[in-house]
């Protein structure tokens, strides 16, 4: 039996919205600009989730869902950890501004993958999730990280991000629990 | 063999085939505008702020600033100096 790669991952958002998604995987679409553009956004451990709830509750959401499903994680995916995959995209994107003589090449890469997607959907329509590591805060690492120092190499202040643009890469979303105030 | 590396080889190719001006209606058919580019300047004019009176005018002429997070009601800039210290500052709207 063939098992399509995938993995377990968590969104953060509020009430009305979770339900669609969890009633009928309508995707939550938010329009990033400074990671990996228009997509839905999932964390891929429930920490992650949990600190995404904090900030919720912080822009004042009651009652915050987290909701828990699977990433069909099948090539091609468009994925912004692989060297090769940005060599490319940076190739690509340059090369495309070249040739329309636009010299305002210097965009967040959010929106630089927006256009891509716009306006080449055949090649880039074909990368439904793309995955990223987000640079936050270096406070986000933990005490014990710190503490070791140069004992070890290991860094958790980058956090594992996915972006789904087509509802066909969801599968087995289900409620995983509720914050209220 | 790997699907996505052969995807985005393939699209380079092709990029290279198309000329300038298939591009250019393909850009405008998709609706697309590429926003101004992202800077400092923007920022201040994006935002219609006066830094310069907000902070110590050391610190903006170092360029030691981060681009506000999110655009909306609670945006904010992060600003450091040199000794990489931030201070936060909430823009109102």
């Amino acid at each position: 039996m063939d098992i399509e790669p995938n993995i377990i991952a968590f969104h953060v958002n509020e009430e009305v919205k979770s339900n669609k998604f969890l009633s009928s995987k309508e995707l939550v679409l938010f329009e990033d600009t400074h990671y990996l553009g228009t997509g839905m956004y999932f964390w891929d451990n429930k920490s992650n989730a949990d600190y995404w709830v904090e900030k919720k509750k912080k822009d004042g959401v009651n009652p915050i869902y987290v909701s828990k499903c699977n990433i069909l994680l099948s090539p091609p995916l468009l994925d912004m950890t692989d060297k090769e995959v940005i060599n490319r995209v940076e190739r690509f994107w340059q090369n495309y501004c070249n040739k329309i003589n636009e010299k305002k090449t210097n965009q967040h890469l959010g929106t630089i993958l927006d256009v891509l997607y716009a306006v080449f959907p055949e090649i880039y329509g074909q990368m439904k999730v793309s995955k990223a590591h987000g640079f936050y805060n270096s406070r986000f690492l933990h005490s014990f990280l710190y503490n070791l120092g140069k004992n070890t190499y290991v860094d958790n202040s980058h956090k594992t991000i996915y972006c789904v643009r087509c509802s066909s890469k969801i599968v087995n979303q289900e409620l995983f629990y509720i914050k209220n105030d | 063999m790997n699907d996505t590396l052969d995807i985005l080889d393939k699209a380079l190719v092709d990029l290279e085939l198309m000329s300038s001006e298939e591009l250019i209606l393909r850009t405008k058919k998709a609706g697309v505008v590429i926003p101004k580019e992202i800077g400092f300047s923007f920022y201040l004019q994006y935002f219609n702020l006066d830094l310069k009176g907000m902070f110590d005018s050391t610190l903006v002429n170092q360029g030691n600033w981060m681009p506000p997070y999110l655009v909306n009601e609670r945006t904010y800039i992060s600003v450091s100096n040199e000794n990489k210290s931030h201070s936060k500052v909430a823009l109102s709207f």
